[in-house]
């Protein structure tokens, strides 16, 4: 599994990030290092303590960073959530909760495994 | 016709054999040998059958482009030449054979096919269409047809002249001009008839010298700065002119890829002005610029805000070659880098949602510190809504970048913006330099006008000073008090301008009542009045400039400065508030330095003295808010016009012998009436 392969399984558009980077070696290399990414553990924390403000924070950064990276899939769930979580009430952004849980899930599972098979 | 066109290296070589019994010279080029401009059989090759200079219609070039034989006819002096470029593929490589065919008169009537006389017609319109008409160089449209996609290997540089935009603005379009030219015809004695020199945009010329060896270059490029800072400029104040210089080597590189790459150097070179940057290194610059020359790859320093540790890596990267960065995670961060590193940092990038501070208040603070103006803002965000990006605007961002970040959008904007800047920078620092010789002048002017008044008088030159001293420190103390006069901070340096001339009147009142030692007579007082209205009118006279501020208030303090507040001074008796408020504030300045002075009529008085005279009214009534306003500041007074005044007397006495002998021998004592003249 490639790196091209790898942003097919996760819904992402590869064509479009290797653009607007310039080189295939650094989207590479930022792909690796979204795991490492602290903005969706902020969306958990945040919804976990019953902190609005810091889960609308996660979500913002996380959709900025997937539309960084081109993971059209996961920005685009991550988005809707932003905008749920924009008046700063957790309250009915449950589906929308959801749906980033499963698209980040689907990313970070893409992203290992492509890890795995060309990193050892 | 493709099968046509291949050959083997061998197939190739026979036909050349053969050709060459019918053809003056022919020739196989590669695509490489082609477009490196070899100086040394530059004449055999049909691009440089002009004498060293690029054909501008090079048949060769535009046969192995578009992959056709291609042939023209071309007079070089009065001999004619037809050239034939022909297209093959040998060995699967793209090649061009030319063949070249010289058509002298006996042999040929090809003469009566093309008239000369329309030849030479058609040289002269390719060079009126492709130089610039003021400097002879090529101009932008060679550049765009015929320079700017050809693959050389050349030395390459941008040049550009610094603060051009100045003098053209200071000393109008046609100094301009003959700077223009003076640069252009340094630069043109200095290079090969085979280089291109292009102006390509203002005062931005673009040079490109083929096959030169970087030492050369970089030779070339030293003595062009040396002598541009060194040309004279015809009728242009003793202008210097100097050039900020970005040098590369190209290598089998198109023109315009290069160019770019040129310019970013060129733009390092402009923060130290008069100087060259290149490739391999900064070659030379102004002495003074040397220590503030570091050794990193380049003095621009842009900051990146963002709370996401992953944008900001993205960014960092996209920049890291071209610039160095400095990361801060929320808004406080950003400040209290901006305040440790001030302007080392050429541009903030900044994100809008962040924790602790987000990106609008980061750009609260910049306005309120005012550092908005010297450092740019792009900002940054995946918020795009109008409202949002004209607030960000409003509040003063040069740029807006949208997330997801195309890198060399990013670069471009980052770089443009800091281009801008630093001219502005530039440009702001001379302006502000000439303001001040100008204010300086203009202070001068006026010195020299009052000390004629003063020198008239008998009296020290110490006077107008003091006059202007205290009419600064009682006006500022007045709107620390009241903001009833509305006076602005122009409005009191005018007015303190304007106090200098307050005496020009008596440039006209006759020198034996000016100078009398005595007590005047009334018919004498009534004459010394009039210097208040002489003066007045005097201003009146300067048609000129009647709607100049410094005019309208010389008037007002020259024929009020005598007026009292209960109505009773003079000339026109004006009462309170009818007297303009800079009058006011001079007369009572004048009364206070006439006490505490020498005057040919009178001693001077002690500061205590000349305090409790007027408020004790002995000088006449004043508005009773500039009494409060002197009797805050008197200490003040006393410490920088009294005590350094007396000193200044003493000194001036000791120089100024020969203007204050006449009067020493008899100083009346007499009255106080008087003070108030």
């Amino acid at each position: 599994m490639d790196i091209k392969e790898c942003y097919k399984e996760m819904g992402a558009d590869y064509e479009d990030v290797l653009r607007r980077m310039g080189s295939d070696s650094l989207v590479e290399r930022f792909t690796l290092r979204f795991l490492d990414d602290k903005s969706y553990q902020m969306i958990k924390d945040g919804i976990a303590a019953g902190d609005a403000e810091t889960a609308f924070r996660g979500a913002h950064t996380l959709k900025g960073v997937c539309l960084n990276l081109g993971f059209s899939s996961l920005y685009e769930v991550s988005a809707q959530l932003t905008e749920d979580l924009r008046g700063r009430v957790i309250e009915g952004s449950e589906a929308s909760q959801a749906a980033v849980d499963r698209e980040y899930q689907r990313t970070e599972n893409a992203i290992r495994r492509w890890q795995n098979e060309n990193r050892g | 016709m493709r099968t046509d066109i291949k050959r083997t290296m061998e197939q190739a070589r026979m036909e050349m054999d053969i050709l060459s019994k019918v053809y003056s010279k022919v020739r196989l080029l590669s695509r490489d040998e082609l477009c490196v401009d070899n100086s040394d059989d530059a004449c055999w090759r049909e691009s440089c059958l002009g004498g060293g200079e690029y054909c501008q219609d090079c048949v060769s070039v535009m046969s192995i482009e578009e992959h056709r034989q291609k042939t023209k006819l071309k007079y070089i002096g009065s001999e004619l030449y037809e050239v034939t470029a022909r297209y093959l593929e040998i060995d699967g490589k793209p090649y061009v054979m030319e063949l070249i065919q010289t058509l002298d008169d006996s042999d040929s009537n090809m003469e009566n096919a093309i008239d000369s006389q329309e030849s030479q017609d058609a040289e002269v319109f390719y060079k009126a269409l492709y130089t610039d008409a003021l400097t002879g160089a090529y101009n932008r449209r060679y550049y765009e047809e015929h320079l700017k996609k050809r693959v050389l290997s050349a030395g390459v540089a941008i040049f550009d002249l610094d603060d051009f935009k100045l003098a053209n603005d200071t000393y109008g379009h046609d100094i301009g001009d003959r700077i223009l030219k003076t640069e252009v015809s340094v630069i043109l004695n200095l290079i090969r008839k085979t280089d291109s020199l292009v102006r390509i945009g203002g005062d931005e010329f673009l040079l490109v010298m083929p096959g030169i060896s970087q030492d050369n270059f970089d030779g070339k490029l030293r003595e062009i700065r040396r002598l541009i800072s060194s040309a004279e400029v015809s009728n242009s104040h003793n202008q210097q002119i100097t050039v900020s210089i970005g040098g590369v080597m190209a290598k089998n590189e198109a023109i315009c890829d290069v160019a770019a790459r040129a310019d970013r150097y060129m733009y390092q070179a402009k923060t130290h002005k008069n100087s060259i940057s290149t490739e391999w290194g900064i070659i030379e610059m102004p002495e003074h610029a040397v220590l503030s020359a570091g050794k990193k790859k380049s003095d621009q320093c842009i900051l990146v805000v963002d709370d996401s540790e992953m944008n900001r890596a993205i960014l960092c990267e996209m920049l890291k070659d071209n610039f160095d960065t400095l990361e801060a995670e929320n808004g406080e961060e950003a400040l209290d880098m901006l305040s440790r590193y001030g302007r080392r940092i050429s541009l903030v990038l900044l994100d809008v949602v962040m924790p602790v501070m987000d990106g609008f208040e980061v750009l609260e603070k910049m306005n309120s510190k005012g550092i908005i103006d010297d450092i740019p803002v792009i900002m940054i965000s995946s918020e795009d809504s109008n409202t949002f990006i004209r607030t960000a605007y409003e509040m003063g961002v040069s740029d807006y970048i949208r997330r997801p970040y195309d890198a060399m959008i990013v670069r471009r904007r980052v770089y443009n913006t800091i281009k801008l800047y630093a001219k502005q920078r530039r440009l702001t620092s001379i302006l502000s330099e000439q303001m001040k010789d100008k204010e300086q002048n203009r202070q001068i002017m006026v010195g020299i006008l009052s000390h004629i008044v003063e020198f008239r008088n008998g009296e020290s030159g110490a006077h107008v000073q003091h006059i202007n001293v205290l009419t600064k420190m009682l006006l500022s103390r007045l709107v620390q008090k009241t903001d009833k006069y509305d006076l602005t901070w122009q409005d009191r340096e005018t007015i303190v301008m304007a106090s200098s001339l307050h005496d020009i009147g008596k440039i006209g009142i006759d020198d034996k009542i000016l100078n009398k030692r005595g007590k005047l007579t009334d018919e004498e007082f009534e004459i010394m009045k009039q210097h208040t209205v002489i003066g007045a009118s005097i201003l009146e006279e300067l048609t000129m400039y009647q709607d100049e501020p410094l005019v309208k208030t010389a008037y007002r303090v020259c024929r009020w400065h005598h007026e009292r507040y209960d109505g009773r001074g003079y000339p026109d008796g004006l009462k309170g508030e009818e007297i303009p408020i800079s009058a006011q504030v001079v007369s009572l300045a004048d009364v206070y330095d006439a006490l505490v002075s020498k005057r040919v009529y009178k001693k001077s008085f002690s500061h205590e003295t000349a305090m409790k005279m007027i408020f004790n009214g002995e000088c006449g009534i004043f508005n009773p808010l500039l009494l409060e306003c002197l009797k805050d500041i008197q200490d003040d007074i006393y410490n920088t016009v009294y005590a350094e005044g007396n000193e200044m007397f003493d000194s001036k006495d000791k120089e100024g012998q020969g203007i204050k002998k006449l009067y020493e021998k008899s100083v009346n004592f007499g009255g106080g009436a008087e003070f108030i003249i």
